[in-house]
């Protein structure tokens, strides 16, 4: 649910470290009506351009400023993705995403009581990159 | 007695998912502009701060709010987090022990109603090896009776044994309005037709729905129905329309209902929903508790984005005035 403000209006951005870009990110809304601990992600592929981003190269970035891989997440029970909380997605790529449009694709899924196998819910936009 | 109005701050989260509205906007608009003092919780929709830890600091803030608002918290809408773990599902007694910490976190915010669901059979265990603390907390833990459930399904039938078997006074239900569904939500009908479907065929599709006689897939292509069509067809299955009357039998542990809607009208008109019956029983039982205003009608606008915004205040405030305006016509005032 929600699709159409699952991917937040910040857009895409590259992310430089040392002069260096590393990688990119986004910004993520919960596609559920309610928040719930990071485990309960069930799963959360990338896609870019066409091209799905290996699941290793995915961070998720709690509010509280920790960083988890997907995997990680699997155990966090502690924190939580609110309902509204705009989650920064980190993709780590070296070189980053050239400058242009790109097409960014989302699918995420939670593991929600009504669905304990998980639901999905898919999102694209496409943004410029600078 | 007497049937008194709130509303579920449920209805107002697509403003709070945007970040237009904070938990405390919400409580402030629903006193100020629906002019209600009831106040249904969703804690994992509109966190405290700090939650699920509950300080002080955040009672003390949400008692607060009270205060301030002149509002009172009635229910608390709770889930399961039984699917905390993905190689597992938790374990009855592992549920059992976060429903009872979340029990005491709802009654020290002064919460009378612990509104929960019953989705599976282990959670009628789960709920009854809970009554006792509930029981001390001095709450009640209600399931909701929710479309595609109804009152004479099991869901509602095992826990109503549960709570006459035990004696207990602190199990309950949340009826929703939704159980007495005449039509397909209005707005989601509207979305259909944005999408394709014909409004002729969905019409015979909710008039054989009416008549408890549906209509098969077959049928529907047989129209000449196509998939936004089918979609309404599968959606129509799913909905309930229980005789009002059968509310008797769960209104003696029924302390709060939710006043489900999809869309009203300018002139206070909610059609999809039965809500004459279902009102008229209430004032002839005497029944004494809060309907939560629960709209529902905003996310078949929000697939399109908020260029069609109906304002879930002012949706709850015509809301507020058809139950008036029923409650002082059925009792002939």
């Amino acid at each position: 649910m929600n699709e159409k403000y699952l991917i937040c209006e910040e857009g895409l951005r590259n992310v430089v470290q040392d002069g260096k870009k590393v990688g990119w990110e986004f910004w993520l809304r919960i596609p559920y009506y309610a928040g719930v601990p990071l485990s309960m992600i069930d799963h959360l592929k990338v896609t870019i351009d066409g091209e799905a981003v290996p699941e290793e190269a995915i961070r998720f970035n709690t509010s509280c400023g920790e960083v988890f891989t997907l995997q990680e997440l699997e155990t966090v029970t502690t924190y939580r993705w609110e309902y509204g909380e705009k989650a920064r997605i980190t993709v780590l790529q070296d070189g980053g995403l050239a400058p242009g449009r790109h097409k960014l694709e989302v699918d995420v899924a939670l593991r929600i009581i009504y669905m304990p196998k998980g639901n999905s819910s898919y999102a694209w936009a496409e943004f410029d990159v600078e | 007695m007497a049937i008194k109005l709130g509303v579920s701050l449920y209805s107002l989260q697509e403003d709070y998912y945007l970040g237009k509205l904070d938990l405390e906007g919400c409580i402030e608009r629903v006193s100020n502009e629906v002019g209600a003092d009831g106040i249904e919780f969703l804690p994992d929709q509109m966190p405290l701060p700090g939650w699920p830890e509950l300080s002080k600091e955040a009672v003390d803030l949400w008692f607060s709010w009270m205060e301030k608002y002149n509002t009172v918290p009635t229910s608390y809408g709770a889930v399961f987090f039984d699917t905390m773990y993905k190689n597992r599902m938790l374990t009855v007694k592992e549920v059992v022990d976060l429903t009872i910490e979340d029990l005491k976190r709802a009654a020290r915010l002064g919460f009378k109603v612990y509104r929960t669901g019953i989705i599976r059979k282990e959670h009628l265990e789960i709920l009854e090896r809970c009554l006792p603390v509930a029981e001390e907390l001095g709450i009640q833990i209600a399931t909701e009776i929710h479309a595609p459930r109804g009152i004479h399904t099991w869901w509602t039938q095992e826990w109503l044994e549960v709570i006459q078997r035990t004696g207990t006074k602190a199990g309950g239900f949340v009826p929703d309005m939704g159980i007495f569904s005449v039509s397909l939500p209005v707005p989601f009908v509207k979305r259909l037709l944005r999408e394709g479907a014909n409004e002729a065929i969905i019409a015979r599709i909710e008039e054989a729905y009416r008549a408890k006689e549906p209509l098969s897939e077959e049928d529907v292509r047989g129209m000449g129905g196509n998939e936004k069509d089918l979609q309404a067809l599968s959606s129509i299955n799913r909905l309930v329309y229980d005789d009002p009357e059968w509310l008797r039998e769960v209104l003696p542990y029924t302390k709060h209902i939710h006043g489900k809607f999809y869309e009203m009208t300018e002139d206070y008109q909610e059609s999809s929903i039965d809500y004459a019956n279902a009102i008229r029983v209430l004032l002839d039982a005497g029944w004494d508790g809060y309907i939560s205003s629960e709209y529902e009608g905003q996310r078949h606008y929000f697939d399109i984005g908020c260029d069609t915004y109906m304002d879930p205040v002012e949706q709850c405030r015509r809301h507020h005035v058809m139950i008036k305006n029923l409650i002082a016509k059925l009792s002939g005032r």
